[in-house]
């Protein structure tokens, strides 16, 4: 049973480890154009790059970029209708969840609105989904690179273009064409077909025509593997299917769950051993590697244990007691419910909480899985994460608050770099020495830059859960009454301001086609303000420490003396950690206290 | 309302939005 439940985690955590040592080799060397590219291949960099940039220049290449993938992705969704590759004839969604695609896809982010499957052509699938989850993960790593150049004073910080090259041809293109074999091989289908009309084996169970005919079941595919390869590589998380990595054409065994998952590791893992490398600053990208795992292995034993609970409380606790409970809308009254109405039946659930899990991969693969893909800010899942325990659902949401748990291609590590100025300024604040870091003094300008960016995220998460919470955007949209329904407001903003991308699903967020006759009632609220807070997380955090890194690379190295505080020992990963939990995760402690911490010790459903 | 009307203010928010990215390289040049 013990090896049942935690032999999954620990190889995952053991795998992408060892796969980080020669990868942020390669990967480092590549970005230092150590390389040598081919001959045609060099000839088109060549006339790629445009020449060394400065910082405000690399940020202005970035966000040119970035408008470019904005306009040139809302013209592919605003356009389905006309454009090829539709034989089911998919009309266009509505305006606002087209805003919220598009950014949501250009942010990393990959929070759906909609449902792949039902609402995407293949042409959208291919040249707005795979297209943007290629482009939009290379940009948070040429980001970190070019922090890496500032911080070593280098002469210029790249070029933005160039760099894009790089990770995409030498790095996301070979990778992904790997994992989309894997996924092959392993039974995802990969095809320019849209769908298979087949019968099904109880004659009608998909219902009857109006001359009493069995109607058939519409299979939909499409190229699956080759969406899923580069979804969980490039830490994208938007499914082709509602079901996402539950879906048994995205992830087809225990074996494709195994590799979905690492793939969504690697990188991220490789990156912080990367910035060791490029910096020449090992035994520093150590300490915040070792400080990452183990922020991650709190994470995923967090919401294994809590979700493995037994007997599971969900359905024992106060078993047969009718409670009152509020109506899911504000203008319903109060109504009687008898919680759990399952308790009591014979279900076996010695593993735990299996609501909502895929049998196929057990419980600890849905729990292992939900920690996972909010630390690296990946989104997918492949199990329904409004169905775990309450207090499991913490871990996933502390990976989105905290944001630096690797996190996601480049932002990740960036996020980590202002943690780490935040803590040596507060060090040195506390000894009465000006602080430093890689021997440049930090000053008032790069506190300010690096609070700026920290503070971006609880911003964009708290205010807007407020507003939503008090107002009937929020009332309206929530499935479940309660601590619950608030968990699922917090989570939505949690996931657009982490550019995370996962969900709770019960929350009524899609509109759907453009003409749809009952969208969810809160529907363009929510695409609205997860677009721009997803807009505003992604940008505004890469830009202040770009500058930062600049301003800080431009100052003289100080060397090393007797006073100086050393960054790469166990103090400094203990004081690193402390700033983590103290600045990231305790910002977010009274959301989490009316959220899933009410919910899991008030009256319903759990505690007493 | 126009889906029309709907489709060209989505598409003018979300390059009003980028600018005030472009703003913000801005305002962080100022601190």
């Amino acid at each position: 049973m013990f090896l049942q439940i935690w032999l999954l985690p620990f190889a995952l955590l053991a795998t992408a480890t060892v796969i980080a040592f020669p990868l942020s080799r390669y990967m480092a060397w590549i970005m230092d154009g150590k390389y040598r590219p081919l001959p045609v291949m060099g000839w088109f960099e060549k006339r790629l790059d445009s020449g060394p940039q400065n910082w405000k220049q690399y940020i202005g290449s970035l966000l040119l970029f970035n408008t470019v993938l904005f306009v040139f992705g809302y013209l592919v969704l605003a356009l389905q209708p006309y454009l090829p590759l539709n034989p089911d004839g998919k009309t266009m969604l509505f305006p606002s969840t087209i805003f919220n695609s598009v950014i949501s896809f250009m942010t990393n982010t990959n929070l759906q609105h909609y449902s792949g499957d039902q609402h995407l052509s293949n042409f959208s699938q291919i040249f707005f989904a795979i297209a943007n989850m290629f482009l939009s993960a290379a940009i948070g790593l040429c980001a970190l690179v070019a922090i890496i150049r500032a911080l070593r004073s280098d002469a210029s910080l790249g070029n933005f273009f160039l760099d894009m090259w790089r990770v995409l041809i030498y790095m996301f293109v070979p990778a992904a064409l790997v994992f989309a074999l894997i996924f092959l091989w392993q039974g995802s289908p990969m095809t320019f077909k849209t769908s298979h009309q087949v019968s099904t084996l109880e004659a009608g169970a998909m219902g009857t025509t109006d001359k009493g005919e069995a109607k058939q079941q519409t299979i939909v595919v499409g190229p699956v593997a080759a969406l899923e390869s580069i979804k969980m590589l490039g830490t994208n998380g938007g499914g082709f299917y509602g079901m996402n990595s539950a879906h048994p054409f995205e992830n087809p065994t225990g074996l494709s769950n195994f590799f979905n998952t690492l793939a969504m590791m690697i990188f991220p893992f490789a990156l912080v051993i990367m910035y060791g490398r490029m910096l020449g600053r090992m035994r520093h990208a150590y300490v915040i590697f070792i400080v990452m795992l183990a922020l991650m292995a709190a994470t995923v034993v967090w919401s294994v244990y809590f979700d493995t609970l037994k007997p599971n409380p969900g359905l024992t606790t106060h078993a047969g007691r009718t409670f009152e409970i509020a109506g899911a809308k504000s203008s319903e009254p109060k109504k009687p419910l008898t919680y759990p109405a399952v308790a009591g039946l014979p279900v076996d659930q010695h593993l735990g909480n299996l609501e909502g899990k895929e049998m196929r991969f057990g419980t600890s693969a849905g729990a292992t899985f939900d920690a996972l893909t909010t630390d690296v800010t990946c989104g997918a899942v492949n199990a329904e994460e409004d169905s775990i325990n309450p207090m499991a659902s913490l871990a996933p949401m502390a990976g989105m608050w905290i944001n630096s748990i690797f996190g996601g291609k480049g932002v990740g590590m960036i996020n980590m770099l202002l943690y780490v100025i935040i803590g040596i300024f507060i060090a040195g604040m506390m000894v009465g020495r000006t602080p430093e870091y890689l021997g440049k003094k930090i000053e008032a300008r790069e506190i300010k830059l690096a609070a700026v960016a920290l503070l971006v995220h609880p911003f964009m998460i708290l205010a807007p859960v407020a507003l939503f919470a008090v107002t009937h955007w929020g009332v309206d949209a929530v499935s479940n009454p309660g601590a619950h329904g608030f968990s699922q407001i917090l989570y939505q903003f949690s996931s657009a301001s982490a550019n995370n991308g996962s969900a709770f699903d019960g929350l009524g967020v899609t509109y759907g086609f453009y003409n749809n006759p009952n969208p969810a009632p809160s529907a363009i609220a929510f695409d609205i303000a997860t677009g721009l807070v997803m807009l505003f997380s992604r940008f505004l955090p890469i830009i202040a420490p770009v500058a930062m890194a600049a301003y800080l690379g431009a100052k003289k190295t100080n060397p090393a003396g007797l006073g100086t505080l050393r960054d790469d020992d166990v103090t400094f990963g203990l004081f690193l950690i402390g700033t983590i939990l103290i600045i990231g995760a305790l910002l977010f402690l009274p959301a989490a206290a009316l959220g899933p911490i009410a919910e899991h010790f008030g009256p319903f459903p759990f505690g007493g | 309302m126009n889906v029309g009307i709907w489709l060209v203010g989505m598409f003018f928010l979300g390059i009003v939005a980028m600018a005030v990215c472009g703003l913000f390289v801005k305002a962080c040049e100022k601190i």
